[in-house]
């Protein structure tokens, strides 16, 4: 009975008890970069040493191997598609035939996942080396001394070569670089069911609106909705909140200004939610339920007529159903009257805790430089969007089918991401008042607890789902963006917005 | 004295023998279960930070949010309905197709291995290939309701709907897991001694006394046994459960195991995260033992 009692109490523990890790107690040597004493004759017995402040810059130690071992970098990348998979593994290649004593070894993780794999890999003591970084977790990544400072590879890869918003910087130094952006200020659109129903394209939320309506249809007689006028998630994750955003941006509102106080209690931003409840109502009756790739698919099954979007619908339709690309266009997503749009680049970083900073650094710089990272932002055209101008016109110039035969969408694509903005990094980049849109860099620290269980998006699904009034929902919002803000403020008294009023 | 001696040697080389064989599991069990248990046990009472895994202590606040918390309560209450809902929906169908398979019916070999199926599936395949399945708008199960069948007019939104999701990930758990079931059962069928039936068979029982007098007893322990296990196994079930709807929509199917997640990942609470597990851990102890007496009573039933 006893060793009964035990087994089942042994089995319930493996099956209950989270993974927990070992703390990794790890003891990094500081380099001085500058120390100056000064020693001074006075008229006294003894010597008086001076000492000047010095900017101390914290490295990680480079291990030593004995000879003709290989120096093992991991590369952590959420890049999973096979074409850009082939791209790495090309550049990979190129870079350890000039480096025979490095390996890169490229690790795929899912991007929904990112942020725990990281962590969870820390705890235990996993080797990292280059890594991706979610910008919502740049300050608490920054505060856990988790990444190496890049300012150097920035500095050799040329500073002013970079877009706005493509170098992650904090605290005078630079942590990661913009390797690939996106935009979410499209729309993809069915030119063929456009035409068919004598509608213009829309440019303002009111013919947009229009043409939703207009557009979801029962094509065959039998009472039921065969195609639905626009596709638009309506769950409590990231693909509604990264949507979301954009009309909140469009609506010249913002969830706080720049000094971190809550500006969402405001008509503005009743009117984002509102609209975007409005044109979800000709979304697919599932559309609570959707997460990424629901919308891409049921847009190549021919069951939406409009779907807001990344480049990626255009290039993943072109390969799947090339009828279906060729009477599709991409404009820009009209949900409001500023010309604002949720977007940023992917990052990439330096993990602490490598083994071999100075190599990952240097093939930080090969896969960032030369025709590398424009190889790879071509994998998916149009929906990586590349870091410089110069990227981007080598991109289109490029003797590749799709771009040829897309080339103006791939411009419609880049130029919509001019007008991007994130409120993890760009804190405050509208003004409700006089609606001018102003990113400068102000990184949300308290991003995570706000974006992590996507407040905005759970508000969106209260009143799709659960019914609530818009007006209940914002105030719920409210409340939950004042308290994760007072929450972080009070474990951080010292902080101190970066950006005075 | 010496055949003594001998005797207790040779005891003591068996135990040394016997520990040694389950030593490998012993320092398993210590490496992948104790040892976290007992570290997610101290975290409970701490506030850890995702990222740097500070801890700082403090006391019991995280044991007094979980038992004070609305969400923690309804995830346990949908916990319990998944778990005793699929447990028992399993438990029957794994009953009769066992007891079917267990007939000699012409393609009963084949029909065995094919049952199997399902369980051999990931169940994060399972979960993607369900969601699709599942869809209103490009889902085979609705095709085949409304446009082959007839049975409905308009699509049904299984997954998308707060009073049907959890409907629909049991169901599919139902689909998955049952064949484990089948193949308890059926093991356990092979063993029942034929003349049993045969002697009851002379003295007039008809097929359902056969099954509730000699068949259903001597199920009875092993039923126990699956009874536990399916129900621990769908109490910690993960995967399924969050890859078919992510715990929504409005929270629908947000279990336990769900919201530890989301507590460690998306409010970055490692400290609550490992409090809602001990939680979990305490109502697996007080079912187990249930079960155990159970099992320990039906044994009892079963040699007498």
């Amino acid at each position: 009975m006893f060793i009964t009692l035990l087994l089942a109490f042994s089995f319930v523990l493996q099956a209950c008890a989270p993974a927990e890790p070992v703390e990794v107690i790890k003891t990094v040597e500081v380099e001085v970069v500058k120390t100056v004493e000064v020693e001074k004759e006075v008229e006294v017995e003894k010597e008086v040493p001076v000492e000047v402040e010095v900017e101390v810059m914290v490295t990680p130690t480079p291990m030593s191997v004995p000879e003709g071992t290989k120096k093992v970098i991991q590369w952590m990348t959420t890049e999973r598609d096979p074409q850009s998979v082939e791209i790495f593994q090309q550049i990979v290649d190129e870079y350890q035939e000039l480096n025979p004593d490095v390996l890169i070894d490229i690790i795929l993780i899912a991007s929904a996942t990112q942020h725990e794999r990281l962590t969870t890999a820390r705890a235990v003591g996993a080797d990292m080396s280059v890594i991706g970084l979610l910008p919502e977790f740049l300050t608490a990544y920054v505060d856990a001394d988790f990444l190496v400072p890049l300012d150097d590879v920035v500095d050799e890869l040329g500073r002013d070569n970079f877009k706005q918003g493509s170098i992650l910087s904090l605290d005078g130094h630079d942590y990661a670089i913009g390797y690939a952006g996106d935009t979410h200020g499209t729309l993809w659109v069915r030119r063929d069911l456009f035409e068919e129903a004598g509608l213009e394209y829309p440019t303002t939320y009111e013919e947009l609106l229009a043409a939703a309506e207009a557009l979801t249809k029962d094509t065959d007689g039998d009472g039921e909705i065969d195609i639905y006028g626009i596709g638009l998630p309506t769950s409590a994750d990231s693909s509604t909140g990264i949507r979301y955003i954009t009309s909140l941006y469009q609506n010249c509102a913002d969830f706080y200004d720049k000094q971190g106080n809550v500006i969402f209690d405001n008509p503005n931003a009743l009117k984002s939610l509102e609209r975007y409840v409005e044109l979800a109502q000709y979304s697919p009756p599932d559309s609570p339920a959707w997460s990424w790739f629901d919308g891409i698919t049921a847009y190549t099954a021919g069951r939406i007529a409009m779907h807001p979007y990344a480049g990626r619908l255009g290039y993943n339709l072109w390969r799947d159903k090339p009828e279906l690309r060729e009477v599709t266009d991409v404009i820009w997503w009209p949900m409001g009257d500023e010309k604002a749009a949720r977007g940023g680049y992917d990052f990439i970083s330096l993990y602490s805790g490598t083994k071999w900073p100075e190599e990952a650094k240097d093939f930080l710089k090969f896969y960032l430089s030369g025709d590398r990272l424009a190889r790879f932002d071509a994998t998916v055209p149009g929906h990586l969007i590349p870091p410089t101008k110069e990227l981007e016109d080598a991109i289109l110039a490029m003797d590749d089918e799709y771009i040829k035969l897309y080339s103006e969408d791939i411009k419609t694509l880049f130029d919509a991401a001019q007008f991007n903005s994130q409120p993890e990094l760009y804190m405050g980049a509208i003004d409700p008042e006089t609606c001018e849109f102003d990113p400068e860099y102000n990184p949300m620290p308290w991003a995570g607890s706000l974006l992590g269980p996507w407040i905005p998006a759970q508000m969106i699904e209260k009143v799709v789902v659960g019914g609530e009034s818009a007006e209940d929902a914002l105030a719920w919002a409210v409340g939950e963006m004042e308290r994760v803000a007072e929450e972080w403020k009070a474990e951080n008294p010292d902080w101190e917005p970066p950006i005075s009023e | 004295m010496a055949a003594a001696n001998f005797k207790i040697g040779k005891r003591l080389e068996e135990r040394i023998f016997a520990w040694g064989m389950a030593l490998p599991a012993i320092i398993a069990l210590i490496i992948l279960s104790i040892y976290p248990f007992f570290t997610a046990l101290q975290s409970s009472f701490y506030k850890v930070d995702t990222i740097t895994r500070e801890q700082t202590f403090i006391g019991l606040d995280n044991y007094l949010w979980v038992i004070q918390s609305d969400l923690f309560w309804a995830s346990l209450k949908r916990s319990l309905v998944w778990t005793f809902s699929g447990v028992s929906i399993q438990l029957l169908l794994g009953l009769v197709f066992s007891l079917v398979l267990h007939q000699e019916l012409k393609g009963r070999n084949a029909a065995r291995g094919l049952v199997l199926f399902p369980y051999l599936i990931p169940a994060v395949v399972a979960a993607i290939m369900w969601r699709f399945m599942l869809s209103p708008t490009l889902g085979v199960i609705n095709y085949l309701l409304i446009d082959v069948f007839n049975l409905m007019k308009t699509p049904f939104t299984w997954l998308a709907r707060p009073d049907t999701a959890m409907w629909g990930v049991i169901l599919v758990g139902v689909w998955k897991y049952t064949p484990f079931m089948i193949i308890l059962f059926l093991g356990r069928l092979q063993t029942v001694p034929t003349e049993l039936y045969e002697a009851a068979k002379i003295d007039g029982a008809n097929s359902l006394q056969l099954f509730l007098y000699i068949t259903l007893p001597w199920l009875t322990p092993i039923i126990m046994v699956a009874l536990m296990l399916r129900t621990i196994w769908l109490f910690n079930h993960f995967d399924l459960v969050y890859l078919m709807a992510f715990g929504g929509p409005m929270e629908a199917t947000t279990t336990v195991p769900v919201l530890i997640h989301r507590a460690a990942f998306s409010d970055l609470r490692i400290g609550r995260a490992a409090t809602i597990s001990m939680f979990m851990v305490a109502i697996l102890m007080v079912s187990t033992i249930l079960y155990t007496l159970a099992y320990s009573k039906s044994e009892e039933q079963l040699s007498n």
